[in-house]
């Protein structure tokens, strides 16, 4: 059994983020960036492949923290995670071989889709439980436990699966089309 | 020693003391009171219990009130019409009396002596089943002495049954385990060796392990009496004592699978449901069989996915309780050959799965590329008024009126309901006294109604003349005739047999829907209507005038008018949509005629198809049907349905909104009521509407009857259409037991 991303609250996401995605979501880029190249300072001469491994380490040795202590705390544990997702990104990209389906950044919008969907999500306890989901899956993609086709299914092709186009074609036709393409129960 | 064992001495020991006369050995009862049925008689309190209803909600009905006794049971009076058995009077009282060999459909054996009940003043507990009910007659079923003498049956009967419950297919639903645990003793005195018999092979559908038999003959007495083959018989006197065939034979009946519902114990089993599945994992659909016309009632067991076994309902109009072969094993069918997928066939003659999408855009692209007169639609023999409802709209709006369903005949008269539906009514029948069966064998084309003919024939004697091929009965019938002739000479009142029409009281004519095929159909339905005319057979309180139809959807098809326009439709016809049509003769059908094929199996109707829609089987959807007499019914989904496969209806709906004149329904309750206004008898469900007007106002034809003898509708009895004909039980029984 997976556990599934849809778990993660970010009710507790900066409202800036909420607001006005997209400008939040490149400062997130920003700071990953940022990291990423203090790290490429600070270690000369390392190869960009050891510091993903060590990110990678970072990922794989996190424990459950104490319960938040209260809103504030969460949606900072919360933009934390997200922080963590997005830097594990280039390795997923590289351990599932997934260059020539999707991008870093169309990856990056996935999480931040699934983040989202628990934004409605105010209680502390529940936003931990979720976040723990999330951290739980994320291991599980960071240490291979997954197949590509989990990843490719779920964050690439999505929900919609391999039919998200169709919905063109079905313009103008009834409900009761529609409903028959996809199943005898309706 | 243990502490039960300790007890039980220290009953006994008890026992003894107060009671010096008693037996120690009888340490069985394991109710101490009973031992001393005397004194506890006396202490049980006399009350009389409050008002009870009858066992299953059954109703008296008094033919007679001057025939009317009463009768007390358990203090409680009842009354009851005269010559009925104490048993049946218990059941009045609401009291059910544990039986085995008494069933209410067959004749009284009274060798179990599970019913024993105590009668005041007789001196020893009477067998409920077999004594009739006399005034004042004062029961008590529930006294220690009954409750003794049910125990000592018990344990004689488990003498020697062997123990087996855990492997019995009828574990679950025995008569045998569920009276023993409510009457029985909790200990048994038998040590010996337990007998054992030799396991009988009677065909590919009943299983035996004799060796469970407590020889109540119920299977002897349903051979003879209902099913009408003597098949099955009691060897051997005593402790040898056996139900066989006497020699190595089969059962022949087309009725041999309900000897497994009426065998109270697992001596007789479904052999393709050994091992299968236990009663209490199966889910239970109330349905409607459509393998023939009759529309039996049946309860489809299923387990997920899967059809388990079917299994007869009660329908004391139809098919009372019993179903035939056909009905009960063909369910295998419905897991073979079956269709799952929209597919097209490509240029090199082998088909490709495409979506729905695609097979629904070919098919309405080509649809629109043919005059609508070249456009025909044929209706199958299992498929339910809605979908016929919707193909009959579909082609109409395209400009089409040749659709007709199979089975009817290429001009079928569909203009007086009389005169294609069973006016007698399957029930009726049992009034009648003399029969005449033309180009009809019921006994293959509907095994219930020759099931109602037989039980007619031994109730009243009733005479049975027949004319047609020479055929198998199994009652006694006059063969008259091969052909029509014989008919007119009837008519003419030339042939003994006319006296004999003359005088009976309820003359009933059945004309086989095999006739409908025939070039000199109007000359025969008009020598028929002769002869009803001459011999009275239609009057104001008897209409015995019938037509035995042969498929499940033909009654509903003639009612919603699927009626073609021209005779040779098929011959001319560029685009052919089968709706589960596979015995339409396609040889006349031009080569660059387009085939598109909706239904559920892979079967005769796909070998021509240019396209394939998957269609869900009568056990995954909700349809109504009318059978034979014209009482429609309705099946329910059982099952999910198979692979990307979609309800008739709903194939057709979406056909024709993809063609770009859609249908104005997008529900079954739409579809329904739209029904309704074509046919608002297929509506009544559960209930028979009888025709309105006589087949007296038909024309006067000028055709002659031709010398052409009648031939048989039904080659085989077991493989009659695309599911029964995917079965592998049926394909068995073809091999073994056609005649």
């Amino acid at each position: 059994m997976h556990t599934r991303w849809n778990s993660f609250s970010l009710h507790s996401l900066p409202g800036n983020l909420e607001a006005s995605s997209s400008s939040s979501f490149f400062s997130f880029l920003s700071i990953f960036h940022s990291i990423s190249s203090s790290h490429n300072c600070r270690a000369k001469g390392r190869n960009k492949r050891k510091i993903k491994k060590e990110m990678a380490h970072m990922v794989r040795n996190m424990r459950v923290p104490p319960n938040s202590a209260s809103l504030a705390e969460a949606k900072n544990r919360t933009l934390e995670f997200f922080r963590m997702c997005c830097r594990s990104i280039p390795e997923i990209m590289d351990m599932y071989n997934l260059y020539d389906v999707v991008s870093p950044s169309q990856l990056r919008s996935a999480v931040a889709a699934e983040v989202r969907k628990n934004s409605n999500v105010t209680n502390p306890k529940v936003i931990d439980m979720l976040l723990f989901k999330g951290m739980e899956e994320l291991k599980n993609v960071v240490d291979h436990s997954k197949q590509r086709h989990h990843i490719v299914g779920k964050y690439v092709v999505g929900n919609q699966g391999l039919v998200q186009d169709l919905e063109a074609k079905d313009q103008g036709s009834s409900n009761f089309l529609k409903n028959f393409y996809s199943s005898n129960y309706f | 020693m243990g502490l039960g064992l300790l007890a039980s001495r220290a009953l006994r020991s008890s026992r003894i003391f107060r009671n010096p006369t008693n037996s120690v050995l009888r340490t069985i009862v394991s109710t101490p009171e009973l031992n001393n049925a005397d004194a506890a008689a006396a202490t049980a309190p006399a009350s009389v219990p409050s008002d009870r209803s009858p066992v299953g909600g059954a109703r008296v009905h008094f033919p007679n009130p001057d025939d009317v006794i009463e009768v007390f049971v358990d203090g409680y009076p009842v009354k009851i019409p005269k010559g009925m058995t104490v048993l049946q009077a218990c059941e009045i009282a609401g009291v059910d009396i544990p039986r085995f060999c008494y069933h209410s459909r067959l004749s009284i054996a009274g060798n179990c002596r599970m019913c024993l009940v105590e009668v005041e003043k007789s001196p020893k507990p009477v067998a409920s089943c077999a004594m009739p009910a006399l005034p004042g007659m004062k029961i008590k079923t529930d006294t220690p002495i009954a409750k003794k003498a049910r125990e000592g049956v018990m344990e004689f009967l488990l003498m020697n049954h062997p123990l087996d419950c855990p492997i019995c297919d009828q574990g679950g639903e025995c008569d045998l385990q569920d009276q023993s645990m409510a009457f029985g003793s909790d200990r048994g005195r038998f040590t010996e060796m337990k007998r054992s018999v030799v396991d009988k092979n009677l065909g590919p559908l009943v299983k035996t392990v004799m060796t469970r038999c407590i020889q109540c003959t119920r299977c002897v007495r349903f051979a003879t009496e209902v099913a009408g083959t003597e098949d099955l018989g009691m060897l051997g006197r005593g402790s040898g004592e056996e139900i066989g065939t006497y020699v190595e034979k089969l059962m022949t009946s087309e009725l041999s699978g309900n000897v497994i519902d009426i065998c109270p114990v697992g001596a007789l089993t479904s052999k393709p449901f050994a091992f299968k599945a236990r009663n209490w994992e199966l889910k239970g659909t109330e349905s409607i069989d459509v393998t023939d016309a009759v529309g039996s009632n049946i309860r489809i067991d299923s387990r997920g996915p899967e059809v388990m076994r079917v299994v007869p309902r009660l329908n004391e109009d139809i098919n009372e309780e019993w179903i035939s072969d056909k009905t009960r094993f063909f369910y295998d069918g419905l897991k073979r050959q079956r269709l799952n997928d929209p597919m097209i066939r490509g240029a090199d003659g082998r088909f490709k799965a495409v979506s729905w999408r695609d097979a629904l855009a070919i098919v309405a692209e080509v649809m629109h590329q043919i005059k609508p007169e070249e456009i025909v639609g044929v209706a199958g023999k299992l498929s339910d008024a809605e979908s016929m409802m919707a193909l009959k709209d579909l082609l109409n709006k395209m400009g089409s009126n040749n659709i007709f369903c199979e089975g009817n005949g290429t001009q079928p008269n569909a203009d007086l309901r009389s005169g294609y539906i069973m006016n007698t009514s399957i029930s009726g029948l049992e009034k009648a006294d003399v029969f005449l069966l033309v180009g009809t064998q019921p006994r293959v084309e509907a095994a219930m109604v020759n099931a109602r003919i037989h039980k007619t024939v031994r109730a009243n004697n009733a005479k049975v003349g027949y004319i047609g091929a020479a055929a198998d009965f199994n009652y006694d019938h006059q063969h008259l005739g091969t052909d029509p002739q014989t008919l007119v000479e009837i008519a003419e009142g030339r042939h003994p047999f006319s006296s004999a029409l003359k005088n009976a009281k309820n003359p009933v004519i059945i004309v086989g829907a095999g006739v409908f095929d025939r070039e000199d159909k109007d000359a025969v339905f008009a020598a028929v209507d002769t002869i009803a005319k001459n011999n009275n057979v239609v009057r104001s309180d008897w209409n015995g005038l019938n037509v035995l139809l042969l498929n499940a959807a033909q009654a509903a098809a003639l009612d919603l008018g699927l009626v073609p326009e021209s005779e040779k439709c098929i011959d001319s016809a560029k685009f052919v949509y089968l709706m589960g049509a596979d015995d339409v003769s396609l040889d006349k059908l031009p080569d660059d005629a387009f085939v598109v094929y909706q239904g559920h199996h892979g079967d005769r109707g796909v070998y021509r198809a240019n396209v394939i829609l998957p269609a869900s089987a009568f056990t995954e959807k909700e349809g109504i049907y009318e059978n034979t007499e014209g009482c429609a019914q309705i099946t329910l989904p059982a099952v999910p349905t198979v692979g990307d496969s979609r309800d008739d209806w709903k194939i057709i709906r979406a056909l024709s909104e993809v063609a770009g004149i859609g249908l104005p329904y997008d529900s079954l309750g739409a579809i329904r009521s739209r029904i309704g206004t074509v046919a608002p008898n297929l509506l009544e469900l559960d209930e028979r509407t009888p025709a309105t007007f006589s087949t007296a106002l038909r024309p006067e034809v000028s055709q002659k009857v031709s010398s052409t003898p009648f031939t048989p509708a039904v080659e085989n009895f077991y493989m009659t259409d695309a599911i029964t004909r995917a079965s592998k039980i049926m394909a068995q029984c073809s091999a073994l037991l056609r005649k």
